[in-house]
């Protein structure tokens, strides 16, 4: 029987393993703090498919169609709500770029309705309109609750013989003869016959020390959580392009941020700061919620990769795969990435073709350059 | 048979928390967010101490030898009104 090891208990390693699981390699889950710990436990559980790029809006799309039929499949409510995302423009010139994209997602048969004023009022009565240009909305998207999703592949995982080892860092990967014999972690050493880093934004310190460079920049995201308030905002909504978002979740919390450039780094704090620029484009777009109150913020950890897509796919040392530097969607891309990664490391190839992701295209990009 | 409620603000009772416990959340921090004590309005300032001694009993360990779940800002809920400010 084959054996794999996946670092990181993030929702990107737990669908990897719960899919190897599935397949049947034996697989055993590492994670440095406790599952969810990093940055899908502080995620807003947006499920996505408005995109720009035709390789992103496809894999959104197929992540979509997983989610659909998970809770069946791991018999655990994953908590899966498709009340549409809608997409507000402020301007004229992110409306433009918002009907632009529904037309390369109507290229690969994503349907995504282009909202005027009138539109947007029905569906969002609190919204001051007279802020916002037009929106687009895709009613197949969604918000997945984090911890449910993560729970519920979690438990199929370990029913499937699937070890996770909380608390258990990865301190070193063992590479001889240009391939992956295994892991050295503050507790034990590990052999496997593959192994995935799938550590967020910590994976790139520790493909460093293998020579593994990620040209990517790692920033701080807060987000925050509202009282509970009877259900009255159905979709996700985002803003463009002041990158304003908040949904309502099952709980009836109202979760939301304004996506501000950061300093980067891996500093975690909350600041005064991001409550006060939220506060401020959320009553300014919707200001009945001027009388909502506040309960807790956080942040979490956004890795950009140079083309702001995630990287997933083989490296240069035999049997070591990587799925990083998250660009802020791996959550939505996660369900489906698992099937492909299991594809890849049973089969040696996938079905669908991931080079758009790989660790290779930066490469070629600076040989060109030379 | 009776209910020991340990958070009232999202009515989680002692028998929520030893089941989950037994299914393997059972470090502080997994165990508030598989069971959702502690993210209520009080953000467990009524519950925590309830907690962590029944999972320090489960493990055989003091008290004290659990931390705290991290604390998250405001202390208490703040009116969207107040942190914008002015208009
Ligand atoms: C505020 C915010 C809002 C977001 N909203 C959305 C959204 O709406 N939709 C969306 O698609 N995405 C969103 N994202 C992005 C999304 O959260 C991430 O893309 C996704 O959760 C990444 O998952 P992951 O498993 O790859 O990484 P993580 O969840 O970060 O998991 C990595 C894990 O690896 C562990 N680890 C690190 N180093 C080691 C080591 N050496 N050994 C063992 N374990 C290790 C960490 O402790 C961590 O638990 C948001 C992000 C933030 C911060």
């Amino acid at each position: 029987m084959e054996s794999a090891i996946v670092i990181g208990g993030g929702i990107t390693g737990f669908s990897i393993a719960y899919n190897l699981a599935k397949r049947g390699v034996k697989t055993t889950l590492l994670e440095k703090k406790y599952p969810s710990s990093g940055s899908t436990g502080r995620c807003s559980g947006g499920i996505r498919n408005q995109w720009s790029r035709e390789h992103e809006i496809k894999l959104a799309r197929e992540s979509i169609k997983v989610l659909e039929k998970l809770s069946a499949e791991l018999n655990f409510n994953i908590l899966f709500r498709q009340g549409g995302h809608i997409i507000l423009a402020e301007d004229e010139k992110s409306m433009n770029n918002l009907v632009k994209d529904t037309e390369t997602q109507r290229d690969v048969n994503v349907r995504t309705e282009i909202l005027n004023q009138d539109q947007i009022k029905r569906i969002l009565p609190f919204v001051d309109i007279t802020k916002i240009v037009g929106g687009t909305l895709n009613r197949k998207e969604g918000v997945c609750h984090p911890f449910s999703l993560l729970y519920g592949y979690q438990q199929s995982f370990k029913k499937l013989g699937g070890k996770v080892l909380k608390f258990t860092k990865a301190e070193k990967l063992d590479i001889r003869n240009s391939k992956v014999e295994g892991v050295k972690t503050n507790k034990n050493t590990f052999e496997a016959d593959f192994v995935v880093v799938a550590a967020g934004a910590y994976s790139k310190e520790l493909l460093k020390t293998i020579g593994i460079n990620i040209q990517s920049k790692v920033l701080k995201t807060e987000i925050l959580a509202t009282e509970p308030l009877k259900f009255f905002i159905k979709p996700m909504v985002l803003c463009k392009p002041s990158m304003l978002f908040f949904n309502q979740t099952i709980r009836g919390e109202v979760i939301g941020g304004a996506s501000e450039p950061s300093n980067e780094g891996y500093n975690l704090d909350s600041s005064l700061e991001f409550l006060r620029t939220f506060s401020k484009k959320l009553r300014n777009i919707a200001p009945p919620l001027r009388r909502v109150k506040v309960l807790r913020s956080w942040a979490g950890l956004q890795e950009f990769s140079p083309d702001e897509s995630p990287i997933y796919g083989k490296t240069e040392i035999q049997n070591l795969y990587i799925a990083c530097a998250d660009s802020g969607k791996a959550f939505t891309f996660a369900p489906k990435i698992g099937e492909y990664f299991a594809e890849l490391i049973t089969e040696g190839q996938t079905s669908w073709d991931m080079t758009p992701f790989s660790l290779k295209r930066f490469e070629k990009k600076i040989n060109q350059n030379h | 048979m009776s209910k020991k409620i340990y958070c009232r603000c999202e009515d989680i009772t002692e028998e929520d928390i030893l089941k989950a416990i037994d299914e393997g959340f059972d470090d502080i921090e997994s165990l508030k967010r598989y069971s959702g004590f502690s993210t209520g309005p009080c953000e467990g300032k009524n519950c925590i101490m309830h907690v962590i001694r029944l999972l320090s009993q489960k493990k055989g360990l003091k008290p004290e030898d659990l931390r705290l779940t991290v604390l998250r800002p405001p202390v208490d809920p703040v009116l969207i009104d107040v942190l914008a400010g002015e208009e």
